[in-house]
């Protein structure tokens, strides 16, 4: 692995930062929050691509890992791909909030300081979503990512009814006392490696596929276990889900693609990061991951399909999603972590796709139940071709994103021999593609309901600010399902700087 | 490690578990504030006690940060106190199971009494102390451990909730300093600010639900009707 300084890296989380202070501190209208906002998330969306072209590398060589302030901040294709999925989703979020708050603002549904603190919090997230994808110390990783959860928490608060302050007081509780079981499972690292070194004075995220080799068995587990609480309970796995359909349904909808699109990201990159890592070692991590993925993705598909709540059916279908994600990553081989990584991206972007889209409908009509929703289509025609975009997405049919994704996933569960989880995700697969096309064909194409022909009697479209950020995440799932190849030298890349970590 | 300073970890641990304890049982929430008090004042005696006996002066640093959370978590405006002066008083509060919780009680008691060496932590590696021995702390820690997932798992007061996530963070605090005391300052300030964060956004969400509810308990909180879950 070859090791070059970077004085670029601690510039990204800092840009959001003052951003985050301006919108704060400064006596700014909308506009010049609007502004504050961009300036804050797209250069950093720059940076990241930069950052990420400067990081790939021709397959078979050598991955290459930027660091700055002595090795405290390190960054690889996964952290560098990452970034740039999280400032394009927080921009698409902040120019879709501009008029989905605004309109809340106007309806008394949230207070006029709600909207400064609102943009306030998106930025501080950013920021400290970059945090998480870019440190080094274990601790610090752990601090971050708690910090990015308070801001989260508030953001799921919006609209400070009581279903959404329980909400985020359930997600704060639950996030922590995951993060809890994290800081044990490096306790116990660090217990046992003080011994080999007692120099040591803490653990660097590059150094966890060293240390799972020179763990005892039991231990080994035990660390094992407490990680897939935290990181299964950050990425909203079965069994450690119950957070995400509150906070889903309770949050605002660019919240809500947000909360889907990004932060359920940082389970699976806490899990590449460190289970993953034990895999190579332990078959009995791979059985583990296998399973509770597999239980992920039958349970959530299951019980999205029996909401009447569209939020809540997009929530537990992102349970099942993220199943693939973990299913994929805890494999621990090149194909699997590929195809977990490939998958939390394009279900990152179709999720957020498919929130926007809810958010459309409960911005023009107020409802979300879809038993009172029906022949949508005539009256949002662009909506209903980007839901539509979504769930085939999600679904995994070909020539949309998830299709390429999901498949490698299967595909590796076929190479472990694992064909039960073949068989059970294939199934879930059919499950969703279906559940979803149902969904969508209720909503959008089916009888015109009262309720939608009294709420808008014409055709009525979103604001531009609204339709550009859900046009730009359709466009790029259609354009990802048929040139995937767009992306394998990243996720190339990245899997090998991972699997560099375990000597592979 | 001298006994008497063995001895002192010891009744500072069972002190600490036991005024937990009395933190998530008692009613008044006030009262419930100023036995956490307690109970973190046992955490900052038995870290400058590790620090003197085992001669691990990094302690006190744990020591102090623990003393300024023990103060900014309870006093500070928005902390503990101040939301439970604005949590009205309910006497329909759903009891903790009491029978698990006396379970809980009895069988941290009772564990450290039975597989206590008293044996303390030296300053360096710890773990060559664990094959035969198990430490006062250690065992504490993970008793408290255990203790605030239970009351995670099984309290619906908001409040409670809070303390019970502390008292969880206690027992990780513990079972750092007994496992991994060359950790030192990176750890502590990472529980003492995420946890601190998180306590008081906790707490903010409970003020405004018992301001406009008057209660803090969710089983109660979802029972009434409130404004309907799916209306915009």
């Amino acid at each position: 692995m070859i090791t070059e300084p970077s004085l670029l890296l601690p510039l990204i989380p800092f840009i959001p930062l003052m951003a985050a202070l301006f919108v704060a501190l400064g006596e700014t209208d909308d506009a010049g929050r609007y502004v504050a906002f961009l300036c804050g998330t797209v250069p950093s969306l720059v940076l990241g691509g930069l950052l990420a072209s400067h990081l790939v590398t021709p397959h078979g060589s050598q991955p290459v890992i930027l660091t700055a302030w002595g090795g405290f901040l390190y960054a690889d294709v996964l952290s560098a791909l990452l970034i740039c999925c999280t400032y394009f989703v927080v921009a698409a979020v902040g120019i879709y909030s501009f008029a989905y708050i605004r309109h809340d603002v106007e309806a008394g549904l949230v207070a006029e300081s709600g909207m400064r603190l609102y943009y306030f919090l998106l930025l501080v997230f950013s920021a400290f979503m970059t945090w998480t994808l870019i440190v080094s110390h274990l601790f610090f990783m752990f601090l971050v990512i708690e910090i990015a959860t308070i801001a989260v928490s508030f953001l799921v608060a919006t609209y400070k009814t009581k279903y959404a302050l329980i909400a985020s007081f359930k997600y704060n509780l639950l996030v922590v006392m995951a993060m809890l079981f994290a800081v044990m499972g490096a306790v116990f690292i660090f217990a046992r490696m003080t011994t080999v070194d007692p120099t040591l004075s803490r653990i660097h995220v590059l150094d966890m596929g060293k240390l799972a080799t020179l763990l005892p068995v039991s231990l080994a587990l035990t660390i094992v276990a407490c990680f897939v609480c935290a990181f299964g309970t950050k990425g909203g796995m079965m069994p450690f889900h119950s957070w995400l359909p509150d906070a889903h349904s309770e949050a605002p909808a660019p919240i809500s693609a947000l909360l889907s699109g990004l932060v359920v990201v940082v389970g699976p990159f806490g899990f590449a990061r460190t289970v993953a890592l034990f895999s190579p070692h332990y078959t009995q991590v791979v059985t583990l991951a296998a399973v509770l993925g597999c239980a992920s993705i039958t349970l959530g598909i299951l019980l999205a399909i029996a909401q009447d709540d569209l939020k809540r059916l997009l929530a537990y279908s992102t349970i099942s999603q993220v199943g693939y994600v973990f299913a994929g990553v805890g494999l621990g081989t090149y194909l699997g972590i590929y195809g977990g990584l490939f998958h939390a991206v394009t279900h990152l972007l179709a999720k957020a796709l498919l929130f926007f889209c809810a958010g459309a409908i409960i911005y023009r009509l107020g409802l979300r139940r879809i038993s009172d929703l029906g022949g949508l289509s005539r009256k949002m025609p662009v909506t209903a071709a980007c839901f539509f975009v979504g769930c085939l997405s999600i679904g995994g049919l070909p020539l949309f994103a998830g299709f390429p994704s999901k498949y490698t996933v299967v595909l590796a569960l076929a190479q472990a021999h694992l064909w039960w989880a073949v068989v059970v995700s294939a199934l879930a697969g059919t499950l969703t593609l279906a559940g979803l096309v149902w969904a969508a064909y209720r909503v959008f194409w089916g009888e015109e309901s009262p309720k939608v022909a009294a709420l808008a009697p014409a055709r009525h479209e979103l604001p531009t600010l609204m339709m550009v950020p859900m046009i730009a995440l359709a466009v790029s799932v259609v354009v990802l399902g048929v040139w995937p190849q767009a992306l394998y030298p990243v996720l190339d890349s990245g899997v090998r700087s991972i699997l560099a970590l375990v000597g592979r | 490690m001298t006994t008497e300073g063995a001895l002192l970890v010891f009744v500072l641990s069972i002190s600490a578990i036991v005024f937990a304890v009395f933190a998530i049982e008692t009613r008044a929430l006030v009262k419930s504030t100023y036995w956490y008090v307690a109970h973190s004042c046992c955490l900052i005696f038995i870290y400058v006690t590790y620090a003197i006996y085992a001669n691990t002066p990094y302690l006190f640093i744990w020591a102090g940060l623990c003393g300024v959370n023990t103060w900014i978590l309870p006093f500070l405006v928005g902390g503990l106190r101040y939301t439970a002066k604005r949590i009205p008083r309910d006497d329909r509060a759903t009891r903790l199971p009491t029978a698990i919780f006396g379970a809980t009680v009895v069988a941290a008691i009772a564990a450290v009494l039975m597989y206590s060496r008293l044996t303390l932590v030296p300053s360096g590696s710890p773990i060559e102390h664990l094959d035969r021995e198990i430490g006062v702390n250690l065992l504490a820690g993970l008793l408290l451990f255990a203790y605030g997932i239970i009351v995670l798992l099984t309290q619906r007061h908001l409040f409670k909730l809070a303390v019970g996530l502390l008292v969880m963070t206690a027992g990780a605090h513990l079972t750092l300093v007994q496992m991994a005391p060359g950790f030192f300052t990176m750890v502590e300030i990472e529980v003492l600010t995420k946890v601190m964060g998180t306590v008081f956004a906790m707490l903010y969400a409970a003020r405004l639900l018992a301001e406009r509810f008057l209660t803090a308990d969710t089983s109660l909180l979802l029972a009434e009707p409130g404004e309907a879950r799916h209306d915009h």
